[in-house]
Formats: structure tokens, sequence, C-alpha cells
């Protein structure tokens, strides 16, 4: 489970959003503040879905479950058997 | 790492789609109309004079370098930009208009004639004392239209610090061979997605007839009504999704009108490539492409076209589609131009498209002051290729969303462009929207 949250920073601040120093960005920033479009929350999820073996539901989608890299954590998280 | 401003190489490649840009370039250099040139419009509050702008962007050494490039090669052998040492700064053009009639069609249409001239001209326009515009024009090949805003953004507000310029070229990690296979594998899946019959508006036994530019524009309160819409009509937070949808149904609409027969809708949707929240790189295009298929059967119900584009925006992402395009295109840059031209109207049989779309997301995000004066309006104004002869451009200004078509008269006339803008807006705000 431990293994979540530093795949998805690395995804994340490589892939997705550029970010000066990547070790100062928060567990708890708003990555939506820091420029996360919606096609990011697609490859993300999608990213997600890949790497986590988990299904993430059109339903469930809501900003604050992509808010920052804990609440996506947790979303993870809770699909996950 | 990209370069800073302060590093200005004497010759710059052209990547695989400033190549591709450039391939179109020439086709609509033989065909009517305008050139592969896009123009970005920023309206201020005041009088800009001539000589401030003049002071500022001619002591920058970005601005000096960029205009200095030609372009040499690029139809039967590899394209260059190469600084010429020589060449003289270009000269910025003013102009003064009594009225606020927006802004004047011939300034819309300046071409670029860029293996003798800078790919960046710039126009000012004062409107009476009320207000300035800048209209910026470059060529397509050199830079996409974020590259563009960023290099506007650091000509205007004189920051101290360097813009990234480009990106250098990192060598592929993929084999020849690796690269062939996924270049074949892409070649198939386009041409299945792109093969006739397609919607089109165009007619074969008219002209394409002039080109003309329309803004449509919407208060920040239906911009949340139209997010709204798009979550109900199961966008969730992809509004785009919805924004494709949305045209895709205004164009039925149109072909209805006509008493045509409804086909498929082929629409190439770039996607920039940034990463948000960077500042550049600004020269050299960062993005690649989606092509949107979606059935003639949806196209009668907002929803489910909707649903037709989120499913298709998935699979797009999941197999990969914008980095196998590029590998695709990366491998045929290296063809002559002749057939680089053949191949790629060849998929549709020379149509290209429905239309063309971008969402070109929030527009100077963030930049309230260009060269010490409030930014009051900033509009894309695109190319755009016969055929199809139609391209949609949506971004949000201070988050209030606005559209610019453009369109040739020989495809649709002033009346039908009504009509599909008005259709547009219909299904974007519902029949509750405020009247066009």
């Amino acid at each position: 489970m431990s293994d979540i949250r530093p795949r998805l920073r690395a995804f994340v601040l490589e892939e997705l959003i550029y970010c000066e120093n990547p070790d100062v960005f928060s567990n708890e920033q708003d990555l939506l503040e820091a420029g996360l479009d919606s096609l990011g929350i697609m490859r993300l999820i999608m990213f997600a879905e890949r790497e986590f073996g988990v299904t993430l539901p059109d339903t469930e989608i809501e900003p604050e479950m992509v808010r920052n890299f804990n609440a996506l954590t947790r979303w993870i998280e809770s699909h996950r058997q | 790492m990209a370069e800073t401003g302060g590093c200005f190489p004497a010759v710059v490649d052209l990547n695989e789609v400033d190549h591709f840009l450039l391939q179109l370039d020439h086709t609509m250099g033989q065909g009517p109309g305008r050139a592969n040139v896009c123009t970005f419009v920023v309206t201020l509050r005041g009088h800009l004079a001539l000589e401030t702008l003049r002071r500022r962007i001619e002591a920058d050494p970005a601005y000096r370098w960029l205009t200095r490039l030609r372009l040499s090669g690029g139809l039967l052998r590899r394209g260059r930009w190469r600084e010429d040492g020589r060449a003289g700064l270009p000269a910025l053009r003013v102009r003064l208009s009594e009225t606020d009639e927006g802004v004047p069609p011939s300034l819309l249409a300046t071409e670029l004639d860029v293996r003798r001239e800078s790919p960046l001209k710039i126009d000012l326009l004062h409107q009476g004392k009320e207000c300035s515009r800048l209209i910026f024009t470059w060529h397509h090949a050199l830079m996409d239209a974020h590259g563009g805003e960023f290099l506007i953004r650091h000509l205007g507000t004189g920051q101290a610090r360097s813009p990234f310029l480009r990106q250098p070229p990192c060598p592929s990690p993929l084999s020849w061979r690796q690269r062939g296979e996924i270049a074949r594998e892409m070649k198939t899946d386009l041409y299945e997605t792109a093969k006739p019959p397609l919607l089109v508006l165009h007619r074969k036994e008219r002209p394409a007839g002039a080109l003309r530019y329309q803004v449509m524009r919407f208060s920040s309160r239906e911009t949340r009504m139209i997010e709204g819409r798009a979550r109900a009509h199961g966008a969730a937070f992809l509004t785009s999704a919805f924004y494709l949808a949305a045209a895709a149904c205004a164009l039925a609409t149109l072909k209805r009108r006509r008493g045509d027969t409804l086909e498929d809708v082929l629409v190439p949707v770039p996607q920039d490539r940034r990463r948000r929240g960077a500042a550049g790189p600004i020269i050299g295009n960062q993005v690649s492409f989606l092509f949107y298929r979606i059935p003639a059967g949806a196209l009668g119900d907002l929803a489910r076209c909707t649903a037709e584009v989120v499913a298709q925006t998935r699979a797009f992402i999941r197999s990969g589609m914008t980095d196998r395009y590029l590998v695709m295109m990366g491998l045929l840059r290296y063809l002559p131009g002749p057939l680089y031209r053949a191949l790629l109207r060849s998929p549709t049989q020379g149509e290209m498209g429905s239309c063309f779309l971008s969402d070109t997301g929030e527009i100077l995000g963030g930049c309230k002051s260009l060269f010490g004066h409030e930014v009051l309006e900033a509009v894309h104004y695109p190319p755009n290729i016969h055929p199809p002869g139609l391209t949609f451009v949506f971004g949000r200004f201070r988050g209030a969303l606005q559209v610019t078509l453009a369109s040739m008269g020989g495809v649709v006339d002033v009346h039908e462009s009504e009509c599909l803008l008005a259709a547009l807006r219909r299904n974007l705000l519902g029949e509750v929207g405020d009247a066009l």
C-alpha cells in the first residue's frame, strides 16, 4: 500500500505538472491549483488503473478525489483488494 | 532540459510536428486563403505608444534572435530555422482607427514569407483613446498557440527571468525497428479511423471563398452553466469532450438543414504536451493529435455524443496515441515533401476531417497587464486549412468561455455560419441560454 503515494508523485511531477522543486511539493498541496487539467486527470486515472490494478469508477471522479496526493492515495487504496 | 534566453543557437531543426505544419503550409499556400499562420490579438486599455513598444521588445535578446530566423529546406530536405545575423528587425506597423470597429480583416490576413522575412510580426492598432490592440502574427511551423502566449507574456511583462526557448531534440530510446512497428500500427489505426465517407460541409463544385472569423463569447455565469451541463452529460471534468460533442452536433444540425445525409464526424484535436505550470518551451510545436470519429448515429443526441468522445479519449490515453502519433510523424519526416503531403491526405482521401478543433484552456492565465497596460481581451485567430475549411478554437479568458470560428465563405455562407454558432451555443447552454 505504501508504494502508491511515491509512484503517484513521480508520475505527476515528472509527466503532468512542472514544479521547480518537486521535493517541497507537499502531499496536501492542491494539484488542480498547480495546473493539473482535465486531460492530465484522465492520464493520471489511467496510470493508477494500470499501475495499481484497480478500476476507478467514473461515478466517483470528483475534484475532491484528485485534489492532492493524500486524497488520491486514499481513493486508490479504497479500490485495492 | 530546455534552453533559455541568452543561449541562442544559429540553427534550429524543425521537430516532427513543425515539419507536419510546414507541409500543411505548403498545401495551404497552393490553395485558397491564408497559409499556416497564427494570429493572436490582445486588447489593452488606453494608448500604448509605438515608441514604448519598440523600446521594450527590440531590447529583448529573445525577440531579436527569433525575428532573425529564416526557414531553409523543409520541402525536399530537412527543414531548419537559421539565424540571419545581417537581417534587420521587422518593422512594427501602427494603424489608427477612430472607431472601435474590431480588428480590421486586413490585419487578420497578414502573410509571412518565412524564407525571406521574420516568422513573427507585430502590428499595433490604436482605436480612439480608449484602447490599443496588439496583433501578433507568427508562422505555425515556428510555434504553437501556447508558445506564442509564453513569448508575448515574456515580452510584455519584462520578467527578468529568461523564457525557456526551445526543447532540444532528445534521441528516441526506441530502436528503428521498434519505431517502424509503432508507425505501422499507428498508420493502420489512422486509416481505419479516418476512412470516408465523412461529414463535410464544403462542396467540391464550389470555390473555397474568403476566410472569415467570428468570435462568440459567454459570460462567466454562462461558462459555469456549460461546465455544469458537461458534467450532466457525462463528461465529468473533461469539459473539452463536451465542447467537441457540442460542435459535432452543431455540424450535423447544419447538414440536416441542407437536407443532406449525415455521415460520421472526424475531428483531429491537438493536445499540448507541455507539463502544466511550466513557462515554456516557446519555439517548436509541443503538440500531438487525437483523431476522434463520432458515429453519425450519435449526432442527434448530445449525451450520447459526449459519451462517445469521453470513451474515445480514455481509449486514446490507454493506447498511448499521442506518443505513437509522434513516432509515426518522426519517421515520416524523412520522406520527400510531395510524398509526405500525399500521405497526409491519403487516409481521408483529401478531406482531412469534418473540422479542426482545439481547446487552448485559460488564455494568458493570470496575466493582468502587458507593456504596463491592463489586458482587456485576448483572442486566438487560428489558421484554417481547406478542406475542411472550418476550425473551432475554444478558450477561456478570465474564466469566461469564448469560441473563435474560422470558416471559408464557400464552405458556409454568412447565414450558415451564424446558424452554426447558434446551434453550438444552444448545445453548450441548452435552451435556457441567453439569446445570440
